[in-house]
């Protein structure tokens, strides 16, 4: 259960690890973190009735405890989680090329947000609809409305503050 | 913002955790926990050592009866029962690179051992330390009551009953530590257990 839990929802994780992150490393320790804390929370996860909205709970709580933590915490630790990168699933090179780069700016915005804000907006990317984003972050769907759309006009300043074509 | 070009974007990007050594990483659990069970039996090792010399000295010095002694049997004892224990749970431990069920398996077996061990601390620490105090504080009471059992029993219960109390109070401190930190520790094992163990009948 636990290899298909990381099997599928290791990309959910990783996307928010980078998005919380400022270096590899640190992306890597998240990682790390987060799946210990699935690891810890395994008999809980196995009575939840929704597995997605459970994975970004703990991804996104851990997330935020992490960086309140961050000076506080201690570097060096080993070892660490290997993460690849798998090819972008664009029709053709240059294509892909232009999302990396739209991404790697997308993180950059993200990253700027205030943490509330961050995680709706990294929902709201992953596709999820305002009810599954308002169970995992515990708010009612008008406010998640209200303050995404917020958050959206603060990416979107960023995002032409980064130089999006 | 173009929601619908960065959702796109976002959503064609996709990144993997490398299986290979996702083990090594959930040993960490393990390793942290190991860490204070050693420290803990270094603690208890160093002091129950640590003590004999103290209690040689003080028995020389106050020209204490024959029961002062009885300690330092107690005292090797508990130090010895520790590191005996340690070496052997030391030897069962698998490779660094073992299987994640493997070192799954092992921790609960460890978890299970500690609580084995606090549960049974009784028989093994406050029984063996407790009793040559006992017998101690009682032979001088004797030695002071001329010989009337009322005067023994008066003269021995203060004593006792405060070796009595820190002793109760050491054993319900490790059956609290046992009930709030190890037993909640062995169901997430066994839960994590059971789960790689579905994993592992469902590739078959």
């Amino acid at each position: 259960m636990f290899s298909a839990w990381v099997r599928q929802n290791g990309n959910a994780v990783l996307k928010i690890a980078r998005a919380y992150t400022n270096s590899p490393e640190d992306c890597q320790d998240l990682v790390q973190e987060i799946l210990l804390q699935v690891w810890r929370s395994l008999p809980k996860f196995r009575s939840e009735a929704s597995v997605p909205t459970w994975c970004y709970r703990v991804a996104l709580n851990t997330a935020l405890t992490w960086r309140r933590n961050e000076r506080r915490r201690a570097t060096g630790r080993a070892p660490r989680i290997d993460v690849e990168s798998l090819s972008f699933a664009g029709p053709d090179s240059s294509m892909q090329a232009a999302d990396r780069d739209l991404v790697e700016r997308l993180y950059a915005a993200i990253r700027t947000l205030p943490e509330t804000d961050a995680a709706l907006v990294l929902l709201s990317l992953d596709g999820l609809s305002y009810q599954q984003m308002a169970d995992v972050l515990g708010m009612s769907e008008s406010n998640v409305g209200v303050k995404l759309h917020r958050a959206r006009q603060v990416l979107a300043e960023q995002m032409r503050g980064l130089d999006v074509p | 913002m173009c929601p619908d070009k960065f959702e796109a974007a976002w959503q064609s990007h996709n990144w993997r955790i490398n299986p290979d050594n996702l083990a090594e990483a959930m040993q960490q659990l393990d390793r942290s926990f190991n860490k204070t069970i050693f420290w803990r039996d270094a603690r208890e090792i160093g002091v129950s050592l640590a003590l004999i010399p103290v209690w040689i000295s003080l028995g020389v010095a106050t020209s204490s009866p024959w029961t002062w002694w009885l300690e330092i049997p107690a005292l090797v004892w508990v130090a010895g029962f520790m590191f005996v224990d340690r070496r052997r749970q030391q030897r069962a431990a698998p490779a660094a690179g073992a299987a994640l069920r493997v070192a799954v398996e092992h921790s609960l077996s460890q978890v299970e051992h500690q609580i084995w061990l606090l549960r049974n601390i009784l028989w093994w620490y406050l029984l063996p330390l407790g009793i040559p105090l006992l017998l101690f504080f009682v032979h001088l009471a004797a030695e002071r009551s001329d010989s009337s059992p009322w005067l023994i029993v008066v003269n021995a219960s203060g004593p006792a009953v405060a070796v009595t109390c820190v002793f109760g109070f050491i054993y319900w401190l490790n059956q609290f530590a046992v009930r709030k930190q190890l037993e909640p520790l062995r169901e997430r094992l066994q839960a994590a257990f059971a789960a790689l163990e579905e994993d592992e009948t469902a590739a078959k």
